[in-house]
């Protein structure tokens, strides 16, 4: 099989793996080698759906012994078969560097034979890049559930960073869509590279065990081809950050795909879902929400028609309204319509004078959304937040839901 | 063509020395010391030995601002220091002033593009002069050529490559940096792996998330003729 046929067919096969990021890394280029990496990383191009392409992603192979129901590569799928050599890998990766395409690899895999023989490829890819081509790029590698520690730690050698994918956020799913796959395995090589990577206070403070590469571990799981309501997710999301220290959980939008089992939802989950969570994440990651401030037993999913930092204000008339002339920070990044990097520049700000409405429009302040919350020098809320919106319904199956992006016709033709 | 940092910063020192208010400045003539009636000779001895004490900050900003293909930006920095130095010395904290943010707009569109320009410039090998070199024609919105430089020397430090943009050129030899004169058109370069490129930008996006607007805000149609994956391509979706 020529190599662009093999190309179409893995990078195809890898593209519902939505981590792209290559950033984290800090590394000079390796005497005599070629390339580097950044702190901040480099999108080199950007696809139709709008996503940075920062590495070449690739499957090694779409061969896996696993059923996964989900999953466009289970054994029982009919798509056509291909499986890359160590040396094909290798000549992409550095050809497609050269020319600047790319900021380096992201490496996955079916599982052939078995977890070990599998990941062992993978190793020897990453490996052969550092050693023979003096390669100092990024390289992300997925760790196959079950893969012994060697292996793991070998990876670490290589990597810039690791990750083994949760796929679903509990064990009774995995045992529907997933047969062979356990929480128990996954999680325990997650927890082998959180070993190799050492402390999570070391890690921050750029240290890492000698002979050691891999600086972050990420995870991926899948929303909407079960059930779970969002706050399963999120609470899986949640223990997942606080036990392995997380760099990012990837939330991806079950989207139908070719030959799919009869177990699954036919319609496409609607990625304003997907877009949701990832809103709540960066509220538990960056701006202290707790996951019971966003999801609850009577609010089992995230509203689709408003953020979730807009339901938790409207579910909280005592915080409000602030004033953003003495209110603390860490307050006015709670008012819906207030970022964390706009609550730190208001803090400069009022120190030398009050500010009013128009200055937070100049700041960019979502004054729309926010006015209902805040007191300004010249401005107090003209209605009382708790009647502002009727409380949202709760979400049923099969409800048309609302699209944050058009559909254009491709999108049904699947044609480019 | 760009005012550099040195040559602004002398000018300045110049006006301020003789306390010549924003309105009064020239920044469109290219004589080296403030024109007129103000200008006393001594401001050129004084020049690049005293820098106004307004922080560090401010001559990062200046040095950006100056990359910006409005060449307004050098009497606006002027405007500001002239603030800074006449009882406002916090301005550059205060960004709801128009001044400061019509400033930290240019700064963002340079910084945007520096940063594109490190991902979109397309390498093709090439045979130069009969020796196998890395050329790529890039068109940036700025004056930003020499600023990515260093990017792509640490990078690519073991190729010979060349850069080719209408303003300027930069050529790396394995030891040297050189900048030359800019080329006037695309010089049509081809490489081998563009198909290859092009082939897995197709089939690494899912069709079934399209959004072409999201696309066109990343990277504005006026990049796409330079960038072989989506050459041939009015819209890819």
């Amino acid at each position: 099989m020529e190599l662009s046929e093999k190309l179409t067919i893995l990078s195809d096969a890898a593209k519902y793996d939505a981590s792209c990021a290559s950033s984290g890394a800090q590394r000079r280029r390796p005497v005599n080698g070629l390339g580097d990496a950044r702190r901040v990383g480099v999108c080199h191009s950007f696809a139709p759906d709008g996503r940075c392409i920062s590495l070449l992603k690739l499957l090694f192979t779409n061969y896996c012994i696993y059923d996964c129901q989900y999953c466009i590569n289970r054994v029982s799928s009919p798509v056509r078969r291909a499986a890359f050599t160590v040396d094909e890998i290798l000549t992409l990766t550095v050809e497609f560097y050269k020319r600047n395409f790319i900021e380096g690899l992201f490496l996955s895999s079916g599982v052939m034979v078995g977890p070990d023989h599998t990941m062992e490829k993978m190793v020897e890819a990453a490996r052969r890049l550092r050693l023979e081509h003096r390669f100092g790029g990024y390289i992300h590698l997925k760790v196959v559930p079950g893969a012994s520690p060697e292996l793991v730690r070998e990876a670490g050698r290589w990597a810039d960073r690791l990750s083994a994918n949760i796929e679903l956020s509990s064990q009774e799913e995995l045992d529907r869509l997933a047969p062979g796959k356990t929480h128990q395995n996954i999680e325990s090589s997650m927890s082998q590279i959180q070993r190799v990577i050492g402390p999570r206070q070391d890690q921050d403070r750029g240290k890492r065990p000698q002979g050691v590469l891999v600086s972050g571990q990420s995870t991926q799981l899948i929303v909407g081809a079960t059930p779970a309501p969002d706050r399963l997710i999120l609470e899986k999301a949640d223990r997942l950050y606080k036990r392995f220290a997380l760099n990012r959980v990837y939330y991806s939008a079950y989207s139908p795909i070719p030959h799919e089992s009869g177990d699954l939802p036919s319609a496409r989950v609607p990625l304003m879902r997907e877009h949701r969570l990832y809103q709540a994440d960066w509220l538990m990651r960056f701006y202290g929400f707790r996951v019971e401030e966003l999801v609850s037993q009577q609010h089992q999913n995230l509203s689709l028609r408003q953020d979730p930092k807009m339901s938790w204000a409207l579910a909280h008339p005592e915080f409000f309204p602030v004033d953003v002339n003495a209110a603390p920070r860490e307050m006015l990044w709670r008012v819906p319509g207030i970022g964390v990097r706009n609550a730190m520049r208001i803090a400069g700000i009022r120190r030398y004078h009050p500010l009013r409405l128009g200055d937070l429009k100049k700041l960019r302040v979502a004054v729309k959304r926010a006015r209902d919350f805040i007191i300004t020098a010249d401005s107090m809320p003209m209605r009382c937040p708790s009647r502002l919106v009727e409380p949202d319904r709760p979400r049923k199956t099969g409800e048309t839901q609302l699209e944050l992006f058009e559909a254009p016709v491709s999108a049904v033709t699947g044609e480019f | 063509m760009r005012m550099t940092l040195e040559t602004w910063i002398k000018k300045a020192e110049g006006y301020l020395a003789t306390d010549t208010p924003p309105s009064w400045a020239d920044w469109e003539s290219d004589e080296d010391h403030p024109p007129g009636l103000f200008a006393p000779a001594r401001c050129d001895s004084r020049a690049g030995t005293l820098r106004p004490d307004v922080g560090p900050e401010f001559y990062e900003w200046a040095d950006l601002i100056l990359c910006h293909q409005d060449s307004h930006g050098a009497a606006i920095l002027y405007q500001i220091l002239w603030r800074l130095t006449h009882g406002e010395k916090n301005l550059l904290r205060i960004k709801t002033d128009d001044q400061m943010r019509r400033l930290e707009l240019m700064c963002r569109a340079v910084v945007t593009d520096i940063h594109r320009m490190k991902g979109f410039v397309r390498f093709k090998k090439i045979l130069l002069n009969g020796i196998e070199t890395y050329g790529a024609w890039y068109e940036p919105d700025h004056f930003i050529v020499p600023r990515v430089a260093g990017f792509f020397r640490s990078r690519f430090a073991l190729m010979r490559w060349v850069i080719f943009t209408p303003g300027g050129c930069l050529f790396w030899d394995c030891h040297r940096l050189r900048f030359g004169p800019g080329l006037a058109r695309d010089p049509g370069l081809r490489d081998d792996y563009d198909d290859l490129w092009q082939t897995y930008y197709k089939a690494t996006f899912n069709p079934s998330r399209a959004n072409p607007k999201l696309l066109r805000a990343h990277m504005p149609q006026r990049f796409w003729k330079n960038l072989p994956e989506l050459r041939g391509f009015n819209s890819p979706v």
